[in-house]
């Protein structure tokens, strides 16, 4: 056995046992065929890593386990959202961000960006989970940001959390757009996003109108900062509701007849 | 609505549309079909292969040898998984004829 494939033994290393020996003998071959057709170039490699780094983590959550894990991380990304949500919330009331971002953290941030959405659309491709790694590649990034402690990066890594937020709720795999019939979203879940959105107008208007009044002579930077709270607490009331509306879905049980179908 | 297949899963589903192929026998049509700008790894492909599997869109045969007198498991597309590639394909031709009623394409000859 050449170096080469000794290496990619070692890769394969990363995918679930059961699908390693079921594939691990076809997948060497086809690796060894590449390698007699393409040579062991850079360009090879990269690939190689590329292949399998992204089909590693498709190939994880589809199995049993995985499946287990996916209902639980849904039912934990419920409760990150309620939590994210009140935390945004209470942020947004008390203390916004009232430092107006500068151009450096803008291009910083916007370059993050461009980079995360990049690749996603390098995966989408060919991966139907890509939504949901490119979630996860958000959430890495956050908290390795927040674990270096990399202060001029700290905004970044905000958005970053409530990206990867959004992008694995909505991501195919964990299926929760699909699963929430949102015509079966129990009332309770109905009554607290009106509720939210009842409560968090008043807040809004106090919020703009304080900030506005009392930075009024400041270039109008009240108007802007409050924009952020604005922001802010939309967040947090759109966070909150998602999140118990997802909980719920995930306790319905579904060989119950609903209320509909009850009456 | 019928779930769109993904391009690499597409392509798989008409890499054995027409015969039985082993996994590197995909690989090679498949970049062969798109000019080399499809490439599908080792992973992605069994991983692929694995998830249609498990819908039921292609089956696995007992291992045979191939040209080369090596011993290569092969696919086969089942019944569910020419539908998925009909229905597709229809998807795909009906966006085509869009494109041609917008004169985006050529009209096809003989066609009014």
């Amino acid at each position: 056995m050449n170096l080469e494939t000794k290496i990619y033994q070692v890769l394969l290393k990363l995918y679930p046992r059961d699908f390693r020996e079921h594939y691990n003998q076809e997948m060497t071959r086809v690796f060894q065929e590449n390698l007699a057709g393409e040579g062991s170039s850079f360009g090879f490699w990269v690939r190689t890593f590329w292949d399998v780094i992204s089909s590693v983590f498709e190939v994880q959550v589809n199995t049993k386990r995985g499946k287990l894990m996916r209902t639980a991380l849904v039912r934990f990304g419920a409760v990150c959202g309620v939590a994210l949500g009140f935390y945004f919330t209470w942020i947004g009331v008390t203390s916004p961000l009232f430092t107006t971002p500068s151009w450096i953290e803008f291009v910083v941030v916007t370059a993050c960006f461009v980079f995360l959405f990049l690749g996603y659309a390098l995966l989408r491709n060919t991966r139907p989970h890509a939504l949901e790694i490119t979630g996860y590649a958000a959430l890495v990034t956050s908290l390795a940001i927040n674990i270096l402690q990399l202060e001029s990066l700290q905004k970044v890594g905000q958005w970053f959390y409530v990206f990867s937020f959004l992008a694995l709720v909505f991501g195919r795999s964990l299926g929760v757009s699909k699963r929430i019939n949102w015509h079966k979203i129990p009332l309770e879940a109905k009554a607290l996003m009106l509720l939210t959105a009842s409560s968090a107008v008043p807040l809004i208007l106090l919020q703009t109108f304080h900030l506005s009044w009392s930075n009024v002579n400041q270039n109008f930077q009240g108007m802007y900062t409050a924009f952020f709270a604005l922001i802010q607490i939309g967040t947090g009331g759109i966070f909150i509701a998602l999140g118990w509306a997802i909980w719920s879905v995930a306790n319905q049980n579904p060989d119950r007849p609903s209320r509909a179908q009850s009456a | 609505m019928p779930e769109t297949p993904t391009p690499a899963v597409f392509h798989i589903l008409l890499s054995l549309a027409d015969q039985e192929r082993h996994g590197y026998g995909i690989m090679q049509d498949v970049l062969e079909r798109t000019n080399n700008q499809l490439r599908l790894g080792p992973g992605t492909l069994y991983g692929t292969i694995k998830r249609m599997l498990e819908a039921g869109q292609i089956e696995e045969l007992p291992e045979r040898e191939d040209e080369n007198n090596q011993r290569r498991r092969y696919y086969k597309i089942t019944n569910a998984g020419k539908k998925t590639a009909r229905t597709e394909a229809e998807r795909l031709e009906h966006l085509v004829n869009i494109a041609r009623s917008k004169k985006l394409l050529p009209q096809l000859k003989g066609v009014r």
